[in-house]
């Protein structure tokens, strides 16, 4: 299992000072740094690449584009402010999606010798196994509840209107809906802990 | 940027629905980047948006079938409470009227005058010695009733399951319940209640179909035209917005519900702000304003299959099957002129399934008929209630055939 990255319960100041070691790192061609930095910044750059181009297959395949990028930039030492790591993490991968946007068609534009950041196996089982308990979590969830969910999280709406529809209380469905986030919140974190 | 700042505003959602702008869009991914905790919350609510999405026709059928049961669940549990009402009124009322009257009971002058086998004496009634059917709803005893209520007037079949109040089991509910002082059972008996609203409470976004209101068709029966009442009883499909799928594709669905994001919409069109105040006129069930706003949409697009498919429902909960025909046979036309192979249009089953119900409105069967075999045939969420009332239709039909072999279709 993955270890919690590092900035999880330091000061966002520690942190900047903990990317600035990691791409010292790097740069002096530590390769489990590199290790590291792909295992700390990997579901981070999924989510945004999920996010943003809402295909996952697609994702998976710009998340290691983009982590292959920002490796070979910290390793010809481009990255002039190392504090900003994680800023400079997210330009990149807004540019690389931007541009698989624009031309649907992407390829990767450097090759690595090292096979470590192909697809991994772990992370693949990992993501079968949240969407598996978020399933599970879904079944056991009223209808009521599945409805916010549906209502808010799908089709866009405000809970206002969620709360209109359903013709519940405006608190009663902000308490709902955010209970049941919370609930499957907690677990993934519970799996990342195991 | 916080972390209370994401959880307080619903950054995650807004930002997985597309609703932040640019900058804030960086700002937000910056932080999940350095946020282990608003990471996973953010991967939370996109896992229960992709299962959600998978799951929305599930849902929404399911919420439908929720939705149509409700009323009838709680017809039975409100006739109880008004029931119940009643009782205390009346038991507070005798109440008072025994104090100032002791244990006699004033008789009420319209039973004593209209009522033939009444007593003609002029002697005080007594709950004991007053005729069954004189009594009225404001002084009366709770007795067991000396009149059995099988020699009341059916009121179709009851439920064993019903306001059995002395729990006696395998009996009809009617034979032993609400014994009002032996009141006759058409007049207050909970199933006298039930009954009547069964006929004359529609549910909320139903209309009855016009021809039960003013062309009424020459059928042989009433429980013929009542199964045609209920057969051409139109309830409002769904209108759920289900974000935009040119731009990502993944928001469409296929629902009757799901229109805005229709793929090929072109979001510019000149008719997007007329079809969207429309919709939401509709969503409100103001369906004249969303059928003048649907009228102006329609002309900007006039072969945009969702505009004119909620045109013609909106039509048809007006009560105008007439001009509802219209605009749904452009649906068809439309589907058919864009239709791939394999590839069936959902707007299909919902405009053959609501021609259906025009056609039944103004008495054309056997052109119902047509559209609901249709209706059935296609996949959608549709299919099982076509089929269901191509069967009753059909039923309807074979009733009729027997009794005016001759006659034109009602």
């Amino acid at each position: 299992m993955q270890e919690e990255p590092p900035v999880a319960s330091a000061t966002m100041s520690e942190a900047n000072a903990a990317a600035v070691v990691l791409a010292q790192r790097i740069l002096a061609g530590d390769r489990s740094a590199e290790d590291e930095l792909v295992s700390t910044y990997r579901r981070g750059v999924f989510v945004i690449a999920v996010a943003r181009t809402r295909d996952r297959d697609a994702a998976l395949d710009l998340t290691q584009e983009i982590l292959i990028a920002i490796l070979k930039a910290l390793r010809s030492g481009q990255v002039r402010e190392s504090a900003k790591l994680a800023a400079f993490i997210q330009g990149t991968a807004r540019n690389l999606i931007n541009n698989y946007l624009r031309t649907k068609a992407h390829h990767a534009e450097v090759e690595l010798d090292d096979e470590a950041y192909s697809a991994d196996p772990v992370e693949e089982l990992e993501s079968l196994e949240r969407r598996r308990l978020v399933q599970r979590e879904l079944e056991s969830f009223s209808i009521t509840d599945r409805q916010i969910l549906l209502l808010s999280l799908v089709d866009g709406h405000s809970l206002a209107e969620v709360a209109q529809r359903l013709n519940l209380s405006h608190e009663a469905v902000r308490a709902r809906k955010s209970r049941a986030v919370r609930k499957i919140t907690k677990k993934f974190a519970r799996m990342s802990q195991t | 940027m916080q972390c209370q700042e994401l959880h307080r505003d619903e950054l995650a959602e807004k930002y997985l629905n597309g609703q932040l702008n640019p900058a804030a869009q960086d700002e937000f991914e910056v932080h999940i980047l350095e946020c282990v905790r608003c990471l996973r919350q953010v991967e939370a609510v996109q896992n229960l948006r992709q299962e959600l999405d998978e799951r929305a026709h599930q849902i929404r059928a399911y919420s439908q079938v929720e939705h149509s049961r409700f009323h009838w669940k709680w017809i039975p549990v409100a006739a109880f409470s008004l029931a119940i009402c009643g009782l205390g009124a009346i038991e507070l009322g005798r109440m008072k009227s025994s104090k100032s009257a002791g244990t006699h009971v004033p008789a009420p002058p319209s039973a004593a005058s209209s009522a033939g086998s009444s007593p003609s004496s002029s002697a005080p009634l007594t709950a004991d010695n007053r005729p069954v059917n004189s009594r009225n709803y404001i002084n009366f005893t709770l007795n067991d009733s000396r009149v059995t209520r099988d020699k009341a007037p059916s009121t179709g079949s009851s439920p064993s399951t019903g306001l059995n109040l002395k729990g006696q089991k395998g009996q009809r509910a009617r034979s032993n319940l609400v014994t009002v002082d032996g009141a006759d059972a058409t007049e207050n008996s909970v199933n006298g209640v039930r009954s009547s609203a069964s006929l004359a409470v529609a549910p909320s976004g139903e209309v009855p179909p016009a021809s039960a209101k003013s062309q009424t068709p020459k059928i042989g029966s009433d429980e013929t035209a009542k199964e045609l009442f209920r057969l051409g009883t139109v309830q409002a499909p769904p209108y759920t917005f289900s974000g935009f799928a040119s731009s990502s594709g993944h928001g469409a669905s296929l629902d009757p519900g799901a229109l805005s994001g229709k793929p090929g919409r072109s979001p510019n069109s000149q008719a997007q702000p007329f079809f969207r105040d429309a919709m939401d006129a509709y969503v409100d069930k103001r369906y004249a304003d969303a059928t003048d706003l649907l009228e102006q949409a329609a002309k900007e697009e006039p072969n945009a299959a969702d505009v004119n498919f909620y045109l013609g429902v909106c039509r048809l909960l007006q009560a105008k099957p007439t001009d509802s025909i219209a605009p749904l046979q452009a649906v068809l036309v439309n589907v058919n002129a864009n239709a791939k192979a394999n590839d069936t249009s959902p707007w299909a089953q919902a405009a053959h399934f609501y021609l259906a119900k025009a056609y039944i409105q103004i008495g054309d069967l056997a052109d119902a008929e047509a559209q609901l075999q249709t209706a059935a045939t296609l996949t959608g969420r549709l299919s099982t209630e076509a089929s269901s009332e191509l069967t009753r239709l059909q039923a309807v039909r074979a009733s009729e055939k027997p009794r005016s072999p001759g006659s034109p279709n009602p």
